[in-house]
């Protein structure tokens, strides 16, 4: 509201793209599903702890996939956890994102060569969005990394037709 | 658990919870609202550490001990450098020994900080939490003066640390303790003594000595349960047998000797213990010394084998470490003290309600990581 | 207090007071340790006096390395005590230069690059006088070689052949008895199993360790058993300490050991489905797991 107050001298009409106004609407509170499972959760953690606070920027962490619009994979998945990961994701109602956080989950990390149990990045099991590396990341880099989704979403086009 | 008896029902906790012990999966078995058998399952975080530490030098397994518990990551380094002292009879100099003692310590007062927050979170205070981490922001600030990394270090090596402490630091540590000493007596009276929290963990839980020494369960655990047995002083490493400190036992101050409140009070006590230490660790340290002056040209130690414990701020952590006097070790494990604790919870959560157990669990402060390997 | 005691309790004393307070941990008798603990506080806080020097003929010459040697003969000193296990003397050497030398070769010696040099002829005649004197001093104060006289007096037939000075190998098949009898005696009283591991050794051998610590004693021991690996069976002790429950299922898990009379003997970290034992060392890693690839796909690099 700030930008367009006292600016009118009577009443108006404002025109704009439908697209634009839904993508703007919905890059701004992208609630996210916390699943944190290593090192990386606790950089999560801290993320949205009293210092580097993500919830001013509009994300707000939520418990169930259901309620949420951005996974952020936070640290390694294993085999084991893998078939849950999936079905967390197809849990989660559309339009859904996902951010792989650290370098477990980008790649594998540092148990790239000898993990039998590891999965070598989460993108094996769900697509993802965004990849933020860092082992583990920086509060600050995730939140860059979040600012990012942030403008990809403003640039999609969920109306138009798509062709193919 | 009265005349009508319904059928048995089986629910699954995990493995995605929203509490950050990580990801374990606990099926309850409940008649109603009554607990009547838990069985933790793990693996879900199992990264095959010792198979990586089967294929890397000695130096390279460092930054996976870190990644192990990443709560405690000084401690894990130290307990990992003191085992591989031993075992290659490396005698460090004086200045190591100081600033390891203080890192450890610092690194005690963090990992409790956020426990205590996490169970106060679990049991719906969320205030305390915020503050605890608060506090914890700032110790990490001290680490990033020193080594360059927030969570996982790699700072302590073979025979010495990676990077001297700078100038600066010890001033600001100083100035840290000396206010964050009142934020402990803060967070202990909204919620040690909250009667909400009073509730919901005394009398819970029960843990007796020899079940708790039967299942191995060590550190503030088994402290709390009335046993006086602490690594630092009853088998002291590196120089701790020079400083002056108590032991905080559990007393059953609200309830029963062993119970929640009594593992959660033991850990605000221990943080006001950890800062004596540091204070004469700081009053004691040599002001010249090289801290790479003892680190060995080429790791290599001698065949045999070695199983050396350290004190973490989660109980008594092991190394067994078999070389066969090349440079790459043979067989490494870590017995993590979270797994013992764990164990131990079909024993002491059998007949509570299904929301003690959450208090029950985060009063043992496990961490997956140290867990699965 | 016999007299050896008091002599050794204000040897310690004075080492920790000169800074050294690992020869004071060092010391396998818990009293006389604690003695010389208790002693140093209060000599620090200045309610006792330092005590003197204790100068008993035997051990107090064969730490100290007398100055009238040349440099080269100091060395070739220093090099023979190394080799033959004391090194304390060689770091005791205030001289940097002879003891950075004496270090390097006897490194180089137990590598086999160089030979051992001839002991100087002054000092051979001192020494074996109080070599006798060094060997009664540890005898007195080394618990595992009781310990180890008590089990071979209860159980001599299940004593297999390699235990060393800090570990005990077992047969298989009487574990459980000996397990029970090592948590209940008196004397012993094993309360606590610290570890639990599995190791593949490599020639079609596998061994199960087990870490024992006795919290009222204070007293440590290792136990070893070795089985073949086309039948790796070892009797179960969950039922003397509960945490073997755990630790077994971890080394059944990795090495593939069964623990008979296990009640629930299944994997604990890896999901119940995965074939193979990892730590094995013949171990290969699958191809895929429920059409998941397990092995990092790398075209291109190393």
């Amino acid at each position: 509201m700030g930008l367009l107050t006292n600016k009118f001298a009577e009443d108006n009409v404002i025109v704009a793209k439908l697209e634009k106004l839904l993508n703007w609407s919905r890059s701004t509170s992208p609630w996210f599903f916390q699943f944190g499972t290593a090192c990386c959760a606790i950089e999560m953690m801290a993320a949205a702890a009293p210092r580097h606070d993500i919830k001013r920027i509009g994300f707000i962490p939520r418990s169930s996939p259901r309620q949420a619009d951005v996974m952020i994979v936070a640290g390694t998945v294993t085999m084991k956890m893998a078939i849950r990961v999936k079905k967390l994701y197809e849990q989660m109602a559309d339009p859904k994102y996902v951010v792989a956080m650290g370098s477990c989950a980008t790649s594998g990390g540092p148990y790239w060569q000898h993990g039998y149990h590891v999965l070598k990045g989460v993108d094996i099991v769900i697509p993802v969005d965004v990849y933020v590396p860092g082992c583990p990341p920086r509060p600050e880099s995730l939140i860059e990394g979040l600012l990012k989704l942030e403008e990809q979403i403003l640039e999609e086009r969920p109306l138009t037709r798509k062709m193919a | 658990m009265g005349l009508v008896h319904g059928e048995e029902m089986v629910l699954n906790i995990g493995p995605q919870h929203p509490a950050t012990h990580g990801v374990l999966r606990l099926q309850v078995k409940t008649d109603g609202e009554v607990v009547s058998q838990i069985t933790p399952y793990m693996g879900y975080l199992h990264r095959c550490f010792e198979k990586h530490c089967e294929n890397v030098t000695y130096e390279q397994v460092i930054p996976y001990t870190d990644r192990c518990d990443y709560l405690s990551s000084m401690s894990m380094n130290f307990g990992y450098v003191v085992a591989m002292e031993r075992l290659m009879e490396i005698k460090v100099n004086e200045r190591v020994e100081h600033i390891r003692v203080v890192m450890a310590e610092l690194q005690r007062i963090a990992s409790h900080l956020l426990c205590t927050g996490v169970f106060g979170l679990d049991l719906g205070a969320f205030t305390p939490f915020l503050w605890a981490l608060r506090d914890r922001e700032r110790i990490l600030d001290l680490f990033e003066m020193t080594c360059g990394a927030r969570l996982l270090y790699n700072y302590m090596w073979i025979g010495g640390l990676s990077h001297d402490i700078p100038t600066g630091f010890i001033e600001s540590t100083l100035k840290f303790l000396d206010e964050f000493e009142p934020n402990i007596d803060e967070l202990e009276n909204i919620l040690a003594h909250n009667k909400i929290l009073v509730e919901r963990s005394a009398d819970i839980g029960i843990m007796p000595k020899d079940i708790a020494i039967s299942y191995g369960v060590t550190g503030p655990n088994l402290r709390a349960s009335g046993v006086n047995w602490d690594l630092r002083k009853n088998d002291p490493y590196s120089i701790y047998d020079r400083f002056e400190f108590d032991i905080p036992i559990g007393q059953g101050m609200k309830g029963t000797v062993g119970d929640c409140w009594d593992r959660f009070y033991v850990r605000i006590q221990e943080m006001r213990e950890s800062v004596k230490i540091i204070r004469q660790a700081i009053s004691k340290m040599p002001k010249d010394g090289d801290v790479h002056q003892n680190l060995p040209k080429k790791i290599r130690p001698p065949k045999g084998s070695i199983y050396a414990r350290t004190e973490t701020p989660r109980g008594d952590l092991g190394y067994y470490i078999e070389s066969d006097g090349s440079a790459i070790p043979y067989r490494l494990k870590m017995r993590s003290p979270a797994f013992t604790a764990l164990s131990v919870m079909d024993e002491i959560a059998a007949g509570w309600l299904l929301s003690d157990v959450l208090a029950i669990l985060g009063s043992l402060d496990i961490v997956l990581g140290e867990i699965d390997r | 207090m016999s007299q050896e005691q008091e002599i050794l309790i204000a040897k310690l004393v004075n080492k920790g007071l000169d800074g050294d307070m690992d020869s004071v941990n060092a010391c396998e008798d818990r009293i006389v340790r604690g003695k010389a603990k208790a002693m140093i506080m209060k000599v620090k806080k200045g309610t006792v006096e330092r005590p003197p020097v204790p100068v008993s003929p035997g051990e107090e010459s064969s730490s100290k390395v007398p100055d009238s040697l040349s440099k080269d003969d100091m060395i070739a000193l220093l090099v023979n005590k190394g080799l033959d296990g004391d090194m304390d003397s060689v770091n005791a050497c205030d001289d940097r230069i002879v003891r950075g030398k004496a270090k390097a070769m006897i490194v180089k010696v137990k590598k086999g690059t160089a030979e051992r040099p001839e002991m100087p002829l002054e000092i051979t005649e001192s020494t074996e006088d109080n070599s006798q004197n060094d060997i009664k001093v540890e005898k007195v104060q080394d618990p595992f070689q009781e310990i180890k006289k008590m089990i071979e007096e209860k159980f001599p037939d299940d004593i297999d052949e390699g235990s060393e000075d800090k570990y005990i190998y077992f047969k298989p098949d009487n574990w459980l008895n000996i397990a029970k009898w090592l948590f209940s005696d008196t004397s012993l009283l094993f309360n606590s199993l610290q570890c639990q591991m599995g190791i593949d050794m490599g020639e079609d051998i596998l061994e199960s360790r087990y870490n024992l610590h006795s919290m009222k004693h204070d007293h440590y021991l290792e136990v070893r058993i070795r089985v073949p690996r086309s039948n790796a069976k070892i009797p179960s002790v969950e039922q003397v300490w509960r945490i073997a429950d755990w630790f077994e299922r971890e080394t059944y898990d990795m090495l593939g050991i069964e623990y008979s009379g296990h009640r629930d003997l299944r994997r604990i970290l890896l999901p119940s489905d995965w074939e193979g034992w990892p730590l094995r060392k013949d171990y290969q890693e699958p191809e895929t797991y429920h059409g998941i690839v397990v092995p990092k796909m790398k075209e291109g690099w190393d």
